[in-house]
């Protein structure tokens, strides 16, 4: 479910508002927007369901010669 | 001497070895190089000439006695400031870590050094070896020694530049999404990623374990690059991602040619947004390729449309390690582009990660099919040649395209395929643009086989392509 513009604010304000000003949280907002979007495309991606078979995460067989 | 300071390491090796010249001489006259340039090129962090000289002195004595330890035995070399040199500053190029001084030897600088090379200081970079041009470091932006209004590229921007200046020999990079192709492709080196886990990441900072960064040489020549492989390959217990590879000798088959090998020319997405004069060197390249020899097909690798969605999967143990000095350091970033990134990318879920790293595992699996059909992959190393330093803005050159909704950038985006894949990648000298800019070519091979990428690398080299020319801040220097 898409976060509305004035959530995603409030949650980046709850965040970082100790650390950050008012004008730096209004130039980081573009680079959280761009994070969602690679969320959204990711979730909108069609790659099955995790099938243990097909993630083989921990064992890299790069490094196997 | 002069003149010995362009040569590559495997003609200047043998000279040593005979004690024609002298490993001593040899630093003296490059540390006065290095003098005269770096006001114009700004390629180093630190120069340490009491400790090059000390070190060009070992060399030389170990000569004397009959002690040679290989091609690499007094030879100067620099080491990106990123990589852990034992009691000197290691930065990142980074305010934040201006006073950092690492107490242990990286594990490739170790290995250097027991090959007998003098380190004579540590290469600038972009900050944080996280942008595509070394237009942002605390210590100053780096000029390409082709055009000093131009970026070198990056984030190795200083091994590139003094390499292909004279400055150095060779130089040590850092490649995570193309760090040591990018630049070597800008300042017409040699530049090799070399698989993931043939090279310790041990000493590299960040600390890195993840499956995109690689460390390997910046050289003048592709034999300059296998005999600094052999060098710097094999396995270290320091480094938990480091593979347990026979030990070879990376120069035995550089003679060999391609005929024979099967090279795939890839079709999509490497050219979705190249200059004309790149994507002519590369398809002219290809011919070359047929012409020597190989067997040059057109093939495709559709995962990698998918691949600008990896970023969750690719950052987060180089967010860990940024994400304080992002918070508590936010004004001492000189490139705030990477600190909004840094904190931007912590909105990221962790569902995202796995599905980045499916994603990514659906590339792999592309990739392993193709790679039992060829041998080798060839594409350009970057859309576009080198831009004027104007033209940066932020980490990279982003460009609008009017037929597309999507900002694609110059660097990194041709050259990160092959971190995601762990697959050994070299960039190459392939052309000069009408303007005089060098223009890369990237040849990708096979897990492990470094060697056959090196193979066809030298073929070309040795046939077809430019090969090393002295860049024109050196020319002009010398009219």
């Amino acid at each position: 479910m898409p976060i509305s513009e004035e959530t995603l604010r409030r949650i980046v304000e709850e965040t970082y508002g100790r650390y950050l000003s008012a004008q730096e949280i209004e130039q980081l907002m573009p680079y959280v927007r761009r994070q969602i979007e690679v969320s959204e495309r990711l979730r909108e991606l069609d790659l099955g369901r995790g099938d243990p078979i097909r993630t083989h995460y921990i064992r890299d067989r790069r490094l196997v010669p | 001497m002069n003149d010995l300071l362009f040569q590559p390491i495997h003609e200047v090796a043998p000279l040593l070895r005979k004690r024609a010249i002298s490993p001593v001489e040899l630093t003296r006259a490059l540390l006065d190089h290095i003098e005269q340039l770096e006001p114009k090129l700004n390629a180093f962090i630190t120069v340490r000439a009491e400790e090059a000289l000390n070190g060009a002195r070992t060399a030389e004595a170990a000569i004397v006695r009959g002690d040679w330890q290989g091609p690499l035995h007094g030879i100067p070399i620099g080491i990106k400031d990123n990589i852990a040199v034992n009691g000197w500053p290691t930065t990142c190029a980074s305010k934040i870590l201006a006073n950092h001084v690492t107490t242990y030897d990286a594990t490739v600088v170790k290995r250097l050094r027991e090959a007998g090379a003098v380190i004579v200081g540590k290469n600038n970079l972009h900050e944080f070896a996280m942008g595509g041009t070394s237009s942002k470091s605390h210590f100053g932006l780096i000029r390409n020694p082709w055009n000093l209004e131009y970026v070198p590229g990056g984030s190795s921007g200083g091994g590139a530049a003094s390499v292909s200046a004279g400055e150095v020999f060779a130089a040590m990079g850092t490649d995570g999404r193309g760090s040591i192709r990018t630049p070597t492709s800008f300042c017409g080196v040699v530049g090799l990623k070399p698989t993931f886990g043939l090279v310790s990441h041990f000493g590299e900072v960040p600390p890195s374990s993840t499956w995109m960064c690689s460390l390997g040489p910046i050289c003048r020549t592709v034999t300059d690059a296998a005999l600094m492989l052999n060098a710097l390959a094999g396995h270290d217990a320091n480094d938990p991602s480091s593979a347990r590879s026979d030990k070879r000798d990376y120069t035995a088959t550089l003679e060999a040619g391609v005929k024979g090998l099967r090279l795939g020319l890839v079709t999509n997405y490497f050219y979705d947004d190249t200059a004309t004069e790149v994507r002519e060197a590369v398809w002219s390249a290809a011919e070359a390729f047929r012409g020597l020899g190989a067997d040059v097909r057109e093939v495709e690798l559709p995962g990698l449309e998918h691949i600008s969605l990896l970023g969750p999967g690719l950052t987060a143990e180089s967010n860990d390690f940024l994400l304080p000095y992002a918070l508590e350091h936010g004004e001492d970033f000189c490139d705030q582009n990477t600190r909004y990134m840094v904190l931007a990318r912590e909105f990221s879920r962790s569902s995202d990660t796995f599905r980045a790293l499916r994603v990514a595992n659906l590339i792999r699996r592309e990739a392993r099919e193709l790679m039992s059909r060829v041998d080798l992959l060839i594409t350009p190393v970057n859309s576009a040649p080198a831009f004027p330093i104007a033209e940066s803005r932020g980490a990279e050159r982003r460009r609008e395209l009017p037929e597309s909704p999507k900002r694609e950038s110059v660097t990194g985006r041709l050259t990160t395929p092959f971190n995601v894949l762990g697959m050994p990648a070299i960039s190459i000298p392939c052309a000069f643009t009408a303007q005089g800019l060098p223009i890369g070519l990237q040849i990708a091979g096979r897990h492990f086989e470094d060697h056959i990428v090196l193979q066809a690398a030298r073929a070309f080299e040795r046939s077809v392509g430019p090969g090393y020319r002295r860049p024109a801040v050196v020319v002009d220097k010398n009219k």
